[in-house]
């Protein structure tokens, strides 16, 4: 036996072992990394509240704004090229305002380059507005003061019917045709504007700050508009002083929709 | 009631909605838990059994490449550095145990690095046995670096919070080497404290990817790209007039990349133009030094003795080692100046061989890959950019040094991450380790929970 060159093979071979291993070692450590099988999840979405369209969001950063490569492009010249950034950060959403032109209205507040959103809120940029809805991180404040007469759930004519049983009165309603909320009329008097002293807020910039007007005179209500910027129309022709309101008409504010329903049964 | 099935991969995830008695088939997004985790005790964690397996691999591995390291020590020598080789072991098995067992976190980065890492500790043993303490003191210090950046960078406030002041202390220290430091082989980029000695640079690169890299808001803020800039500007400029050009240029590429990844249109045409520009001007204005710096370039074998010996030298040697080497202690490029520094991917070449020398390039590679292929699952656009400028500024600095040694490119003494002997280099290596680290939703586990457990419908 050549010990000496035995040794020399089994080095050549221990040599052989160990660059082998340590590429091997390297390349399966590191591959492993891309063993990825996630989905995207859906942990937030934004609802136009024009037109009801949905956008998911499954990233924790999504940018909003007029140019194409921004996350979510809304097609609105009143919107800048890069408007908003909306990102998860520390216990909740928040929205920045990236330099817009505009502003960006949260609930109707104007927002001072970054603010919280919560599930529910109402973002508005430029004539766009959007609902922001994620189930895990609500808003702890109450509503706003019109709390009692403004209540926000699915349109039904049972609900009206409900609210005539709880009440002992006919109360009539307004559908909003965007979300298909809807606003139960207890008062006799209603304001509808984007200002925030009004009855029914409208953060949206084509309505006035005090719109229109909804006032009850025994059994009906009447439709009356306040000098607005964009006009007010009933079910397409301009409202000129008071008009009478019917079953099924359609009010137009500055772009909202709402359609009316009389509730004139038990009177 | 609550469902289990098995899937093909071995995996069991549990849904606890009710089936509905119509739909046969449950969709795959819905309460989906992917196969790497499993849920138990109600939470969402990570499988551990192949990191076991993998740190047994390891540490035999480690073991062989150690042993072979031990050939042409002294008898005095010998027992130090097996203790030191012994010390580095258990390091690496408290942090499995910590990281890997408690935190049941994934492994695959830290064990590339403790395999890098190892590679250095073995040269220095059985090159400069003395100086193995130290150099074990740096992959440790290293080690902590890393897992501290991990968990500083895990909140996003935290992050945006501490660019501003980072910033202004990385420029701040590079300040104060120019004015400080003295001349060490020509470049000015050393600070002498006591018996320590770091070259700020290498802390200035982690910071400067930190700075550089932005989450959403700021990056969709077009302003705030010119005080980036201005940042970045100033940096190359203290480094050039450190005359430290290997380290400025990587400087210079990783803001290329910063850049284009920041904004990723028209503006980085601008951006470019401007900093070429810079680039041009600043060679012109420092001609003369420039000039006979980079005299032997492509002249080696001309000044085979002179200027050219430590390239000529490492062509010769690296390539005399074959695919295999010649076994750690038997090679001749180790008596060359700076072979653990500079010339050190020729030693890996001549002693460990080429395949070797191939796998540490491949996981530079990887590296990068990973980086690119993990910013499209990033919580925010700051993790997607760092690991992206940090995997780039690391393969930059390799290809720097491996084509400058072999004169494929002018030689700028710039060090090989992870496997050149130095202390600064080994933390810088794992603080940029530590970006790619963060990149991965999978080390946050609150994060994950909360991605993967929300069980209300939107």
């Amino acid at each position: 036996m050549d010990w000496q060159s035995l040794g020399a093979y089994g080095g050549l071979i221990f040599r052989v072992l160990l660059s082998v291993s340590i590429l091997f070692f390297l390349v399966i450590s590191l591959l492993l990394l891309f063993n990825r099988n996630y989905g995207k999840n859906v942990i937030a979405r934004f609802i136009n509240a024009m037109s009801g369209e949905t956008v998911d969001i499954s990233s924790w950063e999504v940018s909003l704004g007029r140019a194409k490569t921004c996350d979510i492009v809304l097609n609105n010249p009143t919107v800048s090229r890069f408007h908003a950034v909306v990102v998860r950060r520390g216990k909740g959403w928040m929205i920045f305002d990236t330099n817009s032109k505009s502003g960006i209205l949260v609930n109707g507040k104007k927002i001072d380059k970054r603010a919280f959103i919560y599930d529910g809120d109402i973002i508005s940029m430029g004539t766009s507005v959007l609902t922001f809805r994620s189930p895990l991180f609500k808003r702890e404040q109450p509503q706003k003061k019109s709390d009692t007469a403004y209540q926000k759930i699915p349109a039904e004519r049972k609900v009206v019917a409900a609210a005539r049983r709880d009440s002992g009165r006919a109360i009539s309603a307004l559908v909003n045709l965007a979300d298909q909320s809807l606003v139960l009329l207890f008062a006799e008097d209603y304001i509808i504007g984007r200002a925030n002293d009004c009855d029914i807020v409208l953060p949206v910039m084509t309505v006035s700050k005090h719109h229109a007007r909804l006032l009850r005179q025994g059994t009906v209500w009447r439709l009356e508009d306040l000098r607005s910027r964009a006009g007010t129309q009933l079910n397409g022709t301009d409202v000129i002083g008071s008009v009478p309101l019917r079953d099924g008409d359609v009010i137009d504010t500055g772009g909202v929709y709402f359609r009316f329903i009389a509730d004139y049964m038990n009177e | 009631m609550a469902e289990q099935r098995k899937t093909t991969r071995g995996s069991v995830y549990a849904a606890d909605t009710p089936r509905r008695a119509s739909s046969a088939r449950r969709k795959k997004h819905k309460n989906y838990i992917p196969p790497d985790l499993e849920i138990k005790k109600g939470k969402i964690r990570e499988k551990i059994g192949k990191w076991f397996v993998l740190m047994v691999f390891l540490t035999v591995l480690e073991l062989a490449m150690d042993l072979s390291a031990l050939n042409r020590l002294t008898e005095e020598e010998l027992p130090g550095v097996v203790l030191l080789f012994g010390i580095y072991l258990a390091a690496q098995w408290v942090y499995y145990i910590v990281a890997g067992l408690v935190l049941r976190r994934r492994m695959e980065l830290e064990l590339a690095g403790f395999l890098l890492s190892n590679v250095s500790l073995v040269i220095t043993a059985s090159v400069y046995p003395d100086r193995l303490r130290t150099q074990l003191i740096a992959v440790i210090g290293g080690i902590l670096v890393f897992a501290f950046l991990t968990w500083f960078m895990g909140n996003v406030n935290r992050v945006t919070v501490s660019r501003m002041p980072i910033g202004i202390a990385a420029v701040g220290l590079l300040a104060l080497t120019l004015v400080l430091a003295e001349y060490n082989n020509g470049a000015k980029n050393w600070l002498y404290l006591g018996p320590l000695s770091i070259q700020p640079s290498e802390i200035v690169k982690v910071a400067f990817v930190f700075v550089g890299a932005a989450t959403l808001d700021k990056l969709q803020n077009t302003r705030s790209i010119a005080k980036y800039v201005i940042f970045a500007m100033v940096c190359v400029g203290l480094l050039f007039l450190m005359l430290d050009f290997g380290t400025a240029l990587i400087f210079f590429a990783t803001f290329l990349i910063i850049a284009f990844l920041r904004s990723g249109d028209i503006k980085t045409i601008v951006l470019i133009c401007t900093a070429a520009l810079m680039g041009g001007i600043f060679i012109i204005l420092y001609k003369p030094y420039v000039a006979s710096r980079f005299s032997t370039y492509r002249h080696i074998w001309e000044y085979i003795d002179a200027g050219g010996m430590q390239q000529t030298r490492t062509i010769i040697y690296s390539l005399s080692g074959g695919l295999f080497g010649v076994g750690l202690g038997n090679g001749k490029l180790r008596h060359v100046f700076a072979a653990t520094e500079d010339l050190v991917f020729g030693v890996v070449c001549e002693e460990l061989g080429m395949l070797t020398a191939v796998a540490i390039m491949i996981a530079y590679v990887l590296f990068l890959v990973y980086a690119i292929r993990g910013a499209k699952y990033a919580r925010s656009s700051f993790y997607a950019i760092a690991a992206c400028s940090a995997a780039g500024m690391m393969l930059f600095q390799a290809m720097l040094n491996v084509f400058g040694v072999t004169d494929v490119l002018p030689f700028t003494g710039v060090t090989l991450p992870f496997i050149s002997r130095g202390g600064s280099s080994m933390l810088c290596s794992w603080g940029l380790l530590a970006f790619l680290k963060s990149l991965d939703i999978r080390t946050y586990p609150k994060v994950m929970r909360e991605l993967y457990q929300q069980k209300e419908r939107i």
